[in-house]
Formats: C-alpha cells, structure tokens, sequence
C-alpha cells in the first residue's frame, strides 16, 4: 500500500514534466507547424544549464528560474538562423530540427565530454506521506509544474496575446491579414516552447542523470503523448501526456520498465490506428 | 474624381507558375466604393488577395496612401489600414463571435464599434462563430475588418449563399458604414442589387486585366450594359 502510494506521487511527477515538454512541443507545432525534434535537446540544455549556473557558484534557485531562460535565449537563436527558412514545409522543419539537434548534441560534448553528471538537489529533507517519507523536492516540481501549465493556460485563453495565438493556430493567412504579426508570435512561440522544455529539464536536473542524450527519453513520450492526445488545443496534448506517462509509470511499478515501454508503445498504437487524429481531436467541420 | 487612395500599375501575379493577374492598373479614390465585376476565374479574388500581399505579385506596383505595399507581409499591409473580407468569409468557428471582433483590433476595449452597425452580434457575442447562420457570419466577417478602423475595405462575394433579404441589409448596413466613415470600398460582388446600392463605378475585368468601366448611373439607366461589356 506505501509502495503503491510512492510510485503514484512519483508517476504524478513524471505526467506533469511530460506535460510540460508535450505541452511545448504541441503549441510550437499548432502556431508554426514545424515538428521539433530538437525538443529533445532543450531539455537536456535546461538540465545543463542548470549545472552549469550552479557550478559557477549561483544558488540553486536563482539558477533553477536561469536555466530556462538560457534555453529561451537558444531557440530565440535557433528560430532566426534555422527555423524561419523551413516553415510551410513541414518535412524540411523535420530535418533541420534533427540537424539542430545533433548540433546541440555534439557542442555538449565538446563542452562537458560525453560523460554523465549530477546536480544535488536542494536539502529539502522529506515529508511524511500516506505514513511514509517523501523527498519535498519531487513535491516542488510538482507544483512549480502545476503553476507553470495553468499559467500557460491563462496566457492562451486570458489574454490578448493568446487570442491572437489562437487565431494563428486556426487560420495563418487569415489571422495575418486582419494585422496580426505572425512573424513575431512565431519567434516568440518557439521561444516559448523551447522554455517550457528547458523548465523541464532544469527542475529535473538533480533526479536523472545528466548526460547528452538526457533528453531523448522525454522526446519519444512526448511525441506519443500528442499523437495519441490530439492537436488542435492544449486539453489533447495535457491529456496525452497523462494516460502516456501515467501508464508508463504505473505499469513500471507493477512489472517493469521494459514492460512498460511494450505497454505503451502497444496502447498508443492502437489509439492512433483507430483515432487518428487523437482521442480529444476537434471534429473536423463539414466543408 | 476624389484623391486617389490605391494606385495599382501593370500588376502581374498567379498562383505558381500560373498567371492570373496579367498587367492590371486600377486606381480607387478616397472615399470611393468601386465594383468589380467579372465572370468566374478572371481574377477578381487573386487582386484582392494581391492587394493583401496573400500572394506576392511576380511584377507591376500597388502603392496605397503614397506607400508602395506589394512585396510586404499581409500584416504589415493590414496595419496600413485595409480591411478585408474574404470569400467564403472565414470567421474563426471555434472562438465567440466578441473575440472574432477582437481579433479586429487586439488592442480595443470592446467590441462595441462592431455592434453599433451589426446589434444582432451583440446578442450573440458569447456564442461559438461557426454556430451563427451564413448571413450572421458574413456580418461577423465584415465587423471584425471594421474593427481595424480601415480606409480601404476590400469585400470578396458577400452575398454568396446568403438569402436575399439579408443581402439587402447588409447592403443597407455597408451604405452607412461607407457614409460614416468615408472609407474607400472595392466590392467583388455578381449581385448587380448590391453593387448598385453602393457603388459609383465598375470597372469590368477580364482575362486579368480591366477591360473597361462604367458609372453605376451608366448601369442603372441601362442594365443591359453589364452583360455587353462581360461577353465582350
């Protein structure tokens, strides 16, 4: 009963950062139709990022709430050189992403080797839960999480800016034309996912390991979580990443990680073959 | 004739390597409603979609208020003050009919300029836009351009689908609207009704350029002339 309590906190952990990276993925692709596979990579840059800050001697708060914006600071840069040649075709986004994600990758390694590093994570001590304790700091991630997607929330359906976000998401050439810059709201969209990427890979740091390839492991799920949840809004993409993340973590708790993985890949297969277009996909109007 | 507005010159555009637009020159004063009349596939909708820099002429000029908008993002074009109102209308159907309006001007408290000409949209203002009827629609459309507070509406086909006693008010509304604010108005339109109601000129466009124009008296005093000048 105490295990099963734990491995729920911890798999409510896992769905909310996956939120946060499937949530970034799906608003970059409904604004830009560009398919980020460099997602990825900007975790693993808010991860290092965050090891980086710290080691050059910054609390790990101030660098917590610095990392991501150091991701910001790269997919700003990465949108100008890269990414704004590539849109309305989707399948060269797929190839230049890729392309910056090896680059990513590999200036990593030049920098910091291709070996794995940790960050300690803040003393926080433990909380008793359900008669048991439980790292406090798992129950901040959680929460800064939390704050962060219904933030992103409100922005989208509170405020003008996320109108007209809305707007460029249903009709481009259409929101365009009533004076709507495009051109500015891509650059910031991009950034903006490429933040919430970086958020999750910084509030993480200190429970994986950091290495290179750190974020590959969100990128898979991620991609699956707004397949199988559906585009279109951002309920598909939170729901995706909870049934994604949510049967990953608990059929690792009751057989294995291996199993877990087969378990997905299975279940998402199947929601995909026989709701293509997501389980919360907007009903296409009639032409 | 009024101080012109929009100055197009020798304007070559299409879709691809098609060419749709094959040297147009139209002017349209300050103030004025032009109509542009033509049959189907001519190329009355790729100049409006020119006109808003939707597809990039391959040659020729569009200069708009001594400032030449061809080559610019359609929404730089838009912040130069023109509207549009697109065939087929394309409201946002998932967003309420206020933020439509909104999206006219992000910058507007409310919508409540819109809903001076179109009171029928204040009562819907919460509902979902794909849940109004074709003409509610097409009033949506044209409220949410004049949100932009335009000086040149640009008009594609608003009578398409809409039944005719809608059409007559719309036409009656646009007539105020254009009285109002002084706005310069270029109307694609097939219904003559319309036209006659706001216009003071067509011009006749055929095989991508404007093959002649008349006055709307011209027209009024002899409706055959419409059809003379479109099978020549």
């Amino acid at each position: 009963m105490e295990r099963l309590a734990i491995s729920l906190l911890d798999g409510t952990n896992a769905v909310l950062v996956l939120m946060l990276v499937s949530l970034g993925l799906a608003i970059i692709f409904g604004l830009m139709k560009v398919i980020n596979m460099a997602h990825g990579e900007f975790i693993m840059l808010g991860a290092y990022g965050l090891m980086a800050l710290t080691q050059a001697g910054l609390p790990f708060w101030p660098a917590l709430a610095l990392a991501p914006l150091i991701v910001v600071a790269i997919g700003l840069v990465a949108e100008e050189l890269v990414i704004r040649r590539t849109y309305t075709r989707l399948l060269d986004t797929i190839l230049a992403t890729w392309g910056l994600s090896l680059v990513l990758r590999q200036a990593i390694i030049l920098l910091y080797g291709p070996g794995s590093h940790a960050v300690a994570a803040p003393d926080l001590g433990t909380v008793a839960l359900f008669g048991s304790p439980y790292p406090a700091y798992r129950l901040v991630v959680m929460g800064l999480s939390l704050a962060i997607i219904a933030g992103t929330v409100a922005v989208f359906f509170r405020t003008r800016f996320g109108l007209a976000a809305r707007a460029v998401i249903a009709n481009r050439d259409m929101a365009a034309c009533l004076g709507i810059d495009t051109r500015r709201l891509d650059r910031f969209t991009f950034a903006f996912g490429a933040g919430l990427a970086g958020l999750a890979g910084a509030v993480m740091a200190p429970l994986i390991s950091i290495d290179p390839a750190a974020g590959l492991g969100w990128l898979v799920p991620g991609f699956l979580a707004i397949l199988v949840g559906g585009l279109g809004s951002l309920a598909g993409p939170l729901a995706g990443a909870a049934g994604i993340g949510g049967l990953d973590s608990f059929t690792s708790t009751l057989a294995s990680p291996i199993a877990a993985q087969l378990v997905v890949f299975v279940v998402a297969i199947a929601v995909i073959r026989l709701r293509p277009d997501g389980l919360l996909a907007r009903r296409r109007r009639e032409a | 004739m009024p101080e012109p507005a929009l100055i197009i010159r020798d304007l070559v555009a299409g879709y691809g390597d098609g060419i749709v637009l094959d040297g147009l020159s139209l002017t349209v004063g300050e103030g004025e409603a032009l109509a542009l009349l033509g049959r189907n596939g001519v190329g009355k909708t790729t100049l409006l979609k020119t006109i808003m820099g939707l597809i990039r002429p391959k040659s020729g000029e569009i200069r708009f208020r001594d400032r030449r908008i061809d080559g610019h993002p359609p929404f730089e074009i838009a912040r130069t003050k023109i509207g549009y109102v697109p065939q087929g209308r394309e409201v946002f159907g998932e967003l309420t009919v206020e933020e439509n309006l909104l999206l006219g001007d992000l910058k507007a408290a409310d919508a409540a300029l819109a809903y001076e000409y179109f009171p029928a949209l204040a009562a819907k203002r919460r509902d979902p836009a794909g849940r109004l009827s074709g003409g509610q629609q097409q009033q949506l459309a044209i409220g949410r351009a004049l949100m932009g507070r335009p000086a040149l509406l640009l008009l594609d086909e608003p009578s398409e689908g809409i039944q005719p006693s809608i059409v007559a008010d719309i036409a009656l509304i646009l007539g105020r609207i254009v009285r109002d604010t002084g706005l310069a108005l270029i109307l694609v339109e097939q219904n003559i009704a319309m036209v006659l109601a706001l216009c003071t000129r067509a011009a006749f466009i055929d095989h991508g350029r404007v093959v002649g124009e008349e006055t709307a008296g011209a027209i009024k005093a002899d409706p055959d002339l419409v059809e003379t000048r479109l099978t020549l």
